[in-house]
């Protein structure tokens, strides 16, 4: 029996050696010994980061507050070591000795057990209360007397609350906890307190900053009590802040919380002189506790072109109010974004007008209501005023918004209809040469109808293609052939006056160029015709006299068959050549005597040849 | 084989014909179309037109009215200057071009250069290319034809003439064939470009990944400078010089 127990002291013994390195998980109650209308302070306190703290049962007792955490560094000759404890205050249920389970927690994948803890709870103690009592006044009998009506009432109601004070709960609700960016989510910071707690004042001590956020508080004009439910009790609920958030970037994002102090009133457990259990007042300070929301970021895969950050769900409409105007009359354009999402930061597509149009800057109208409920909700527009300057009908091209749907997780875009608006009256629009006269002449003309008469080109150049070239050159080729072909007929045909005209131009200029360059000047033209005459018969007759008779001549010619027409004419040249050195002569008769030459001199030759 | 001669050459003839009656028929259609207010068949017609006539300025002054009609302003702009290309001093053709110009949504000033070969064209557009091509055989065969008269002949004066004559026929007649290669080469190339769509950009240089000089709307006009693959130099009405993307223009 006592080896089993040495057994047992000896392994806890080791064991708490062995771990006080490392990890321990004490408990630490606030007194072993207590009165059963006390409140025991339980505090698990661990050496390490562990997780998954389970408490203990606590199975006679009745939990009064907690759990409450805290944890404390701290950094000691460059050594680190932290505590964190959990701490709960706990009432007895009924006198005796009671146990306190052990609680656990497990730390690098091991499970840690705490000691239990053994509390000797005795009869009722009278404890003094640590805030001063009210005072009271001794003239305001009013108040007592009022203060001696409470007092009845609640005597009629003999059951008293047994943990007065109790119940007050700072609670910060948000209505998403997972978004995407720019996605509205609203936070609403409320105090539930129940039916058995009250509170006289109350003092902010912390604000939430909302870091990272766009924020808008919802402004309540009176902050109303209403009763609302808690872990299923009863409530009375007083709502504190209300804010619309949009989160500005991705990430986990962490809102601070809100700390308020309250000056609640308690009872002290003291009963006053008329048996009416007495109310005491503390100072208490509550925390909403932090919120963090994980903040998805907007996919940019699938980002439209022209997206501007809209995030929800909307409808977009373009409407001008007419679409038939004179010129220099005013036309409104609408563009209306309608619907739930980040209305207040998102920008409207610009309508693009023809430069006939004269375009102006919008009238911005907001129309945005923040609500608990939707977030932010209702119509964000943009009035144009449109003036057009000419006459003519003019587009104005559709408009395109694109919003992310936080429903569908997609991009989604509403192009408007384009719309036309027509000009009925007005000036023309000046043409872009005004320099051209006639461009502007123009200009004033109607819009030209289709032109229904059609000439077919079927498109080939044809200077493109070779045989363009074939058609083109080849009559080229047909010269030569051409000349060919007569050179060799004419050689055929003997060509009689060709010939004769060749030869006697050949021997013209053998022999009769002396004579020719005379022409004009009648007795040397006379002289050189005669020595020409004579040195022609000299050279083709072979003759050797240097005195020619004109019967030496007759004879020559006729002996060597030339014609009596020929001689005669011969003669008369040469007596004319005689005679011209004491006549008048003028420059035609030189020419035509001496054509004459040349006729004879051709003539004899060719006889002289057969 | 005569026959068949014949009969293939009848084939070939009918079947001109018959296609060119078929475009006839559709060209009707397309007007008809226009005529009954459904500007986007006689676009369509008209585009089918144009792709077997691409020279032709009547169906491209057709087209661009109709784009008109449909406030189309790149594609309206584009055909009526081709037309305008094809047919200098066409007047419904510049008419409607202002109107189309209207449609913009910047107004764009300044003077483009214009090419040596288009002050030609205009000159010489009183006959069109081809009847300069025909008129250069013409004037070959004829002045061949004169040059052996002028063998043949005996007179010393008739064959001063004919020489004359024949040397200026076939002065006449090369002339001719460089006016028509003129011609057909003016139109055949690009000078120009219309920016087909809205915001296209323009580069300082022909990649992708460089400095853009400027955004471009939809309709502006834009003269040739240099010409690569994908990319085209352009000098813009202000004179500001840049590279477009091909696809994002174009060329007439």
């Amino acid at each position: 029996m006592y080896t089993k127990y040495f057994t047992y002291t000896f392994l806890a013994f080791f064991t708490s050696i062995a771990t006080w390195a490392q990890f321990q998980l004490k408990t630490q109650v606030s007194s072993q010994s207590m009165g059963i209308n006390q409140v025991l302070e339980v505090r698990f306190v661990m050496t390490g980061d562990a997780d998954d703290f389970k408490r203990p049962a606590f199975e006679n007792f009745e939990v009064v507050g907690g759990p409450m955490q805290s944890i404390s560094h701290s950094w000691v000759n460059g050594k680190t070591s932290m505590e964190k404890s959990v701490s709960f205050f706990v009432q007895p249920k009924k006198k005796g000795t009671l146990t306190i389970g052990s609680a656990s927690v497990v730390f690098e994948d091991k499970v840690y057990k705490s000691q239990p803890v053994t509390i000797q709870v005795g009869d009722a103690v009278q404890e003094q209360p640590r805030q001063q009592q009210r005072r009271r006044d001794p003239f305001s009998i009013f108040d007592e007397m009022e203060e001696e009506f409470f007092r009845r009432q609640r005597q009629q109601h003999p059951q008293l609350p047994k943990n007065m004070g109790e119940g007050i709960h700072l609670v910060a609700k948000v209505s998403k906890s997972s978004v995407y960016v720019n996605e509205p989510i609203t936070i609403e910071y409320g105090l539930y307190v129940s039916d058995r707690a009250g509170f006289n004042t109350m003092n902010v001590k912390q604000m939430p900053k909302y870091e990272n956020f766009w924020n808008h508080m919802i402004e309540e004009k009176q902050m109303q009590v209403t009763r609302a439910e808690l872990n299923g009790k009863s409530y009375r609920y007083l709502p504190l802040q209300k804010a619309v958030l949009l989160p500005q970037k991705d990430g986990t994002l962490r809102i601070d919380p809100l700390e308020i102090e309250l000056e609640e009133q308690y009872f002290t457990g003291n009963v006053d002189v008329f048996g009416a259990p007495e109310l005491g007042l503390r100072k208490k300070t509550y925390s909403s506790g932090a919120k963090t929301i994980l903040v998805k970021p907007l996919p940019l895969d699938k980002q439209p072109e022209r997206y501007t950050g809209a995030v929800g769900s909307f409808n977009f409409k373009v409407q001008a109010n007419k679409t038939s105007l004179k010129a220099n009359e005013p036309l409104e354009l609408t563009v209306t974004v309608q619907g739930k999402g980040n209305l207040d930061l998102l920008t409207l597509p610009k309508p693009v007008a023809p430069n006939a149009l004269e375009l102006y800057d919008p009238e911005k109208i907001n129309k945005v209501s923040k609500s608990i409920s939707a977030g932010m909700e209702g119509t964000k527009t943009e009035k144009y005023v449109i003036v057009p300057q000419y006459k003519g009908t003019y587009t104005i091209e559709p408009l395109t918004f694109s919003y992310f749907d936080t429903a569908s997780k997609s991009y989604k875009t509403i192009t408007s209809d384009s719309l036309t608006i027509e000009v009925t009256e007005g000036p023309e629009l000046p043409t872009n040469t005004p320099a051209n006269t006639k461009a502007e002449v123009v200009s004033k003309q109607e819009m030209q109808p289709l032109n229904g008469s059609i000439e077919w080109f079927n498109g080939k150049f044809i200077t493109q293609s070779k045989s363009f070239y074939a058609w083109w050159l080849a009559p080229l080729l047909l010269l030569p052939i051409v000349f060919m072909a007569k050179n060799v007929s004419d050689k055929k045909a003997g060509d009689i006056t060709g010939n004769k005209l060749k030869t006697s131009n050949k021997l013209a200029k053998k022999y009769l160029s002396e004579a020719k360059k005379q022409i004009g000047n009648k007795e040397a033209f006379y002289e050189a015709l005669e020595r020409c005459l004579h040195n022609y018969l000299k050279a083709r007759l072979k003759i050797e006299t240097s005195e020619l008779s004109n019967d030496t001549i007759t004879k020559l010619l006729s002996d060597n068959g030339i014609n009596q027409e020929d001689i005669s004419t011969f003669l008369s040249i040469k007596t004319t050549c005689e005679m011209a050195r004491y006549a008048q002569m003028d420059i035609q008769t030189m020419q035509n005597d001496y054509d004459l030459a040349v006729q004879l001199i051709s003539s004899i030759d060719k006889q002289i040849k057969k | 084989m005569k026959q068949l001669l014949v009969f293939f050459l009848s084939f070939c003839f009918s079947y001109a014909v018959s296609a060119q009656e078929n475009n006839e028929v559709l060209f009707n259609k397309g007007m008809d179309a226009f005529n009954q207010k459904d500007y986007a068949t006689s676009v369509k017609i008209f585009n089918d037109l144009v792709k077997i006539d691409s020279l032709n300025s009547v169906l491209h002054y057709n087209l661009g009215t109709a784009y008109l009609h449909m406030q189309n302003t790149g594609l309206s702009i584009y055909h009526l200057e081709k037309s305008l290309k094809l047919q200098p001093g066409y007047e419904p053709a510049r008419i409607n071009l202002n109107f189309a110009e209207k449609l913009k949504t910047k107004v764009t000033k300044g003077n483009l250069p214009i090419p040596q070969q288009q002050m030609l064209y205009s000159v010489f557009n009183f006959l069109k290319p081809n009847s300069w091509a025909y008129l250069a055989i013409g004037s070959m065969v004829l002045s061949v034809l004169v040059l052996i008269g002028y063998r043949f002949s005996q007179n010393a004066t008739a064959k001063k003439l004919l020489f004359a004559t024949s040397i200026f026929l076939l002065i006449v007649s090369i002339g001719s064939y460089f006016i028509s290669e003129n011609q057909s080469g003016y139109l055949l190339s690009n000078h120009y470009v219309i920016i087909k769509d809205t915001d296209v950009v323009l580069m300082q240089e022909p990649r992708t990944v460089s400095k853009i000089t400027s955004t471009l709307t939809e309709g502006d006009k834009a003269f040739i400078k240099e010409e690569t693959n994908q990319w085209v130099k352009i000098q813009l009405q202000n004179d500001t010089i840049g590279w477009v993307e091909k696809n994002n223009v174009l060329m007439y």
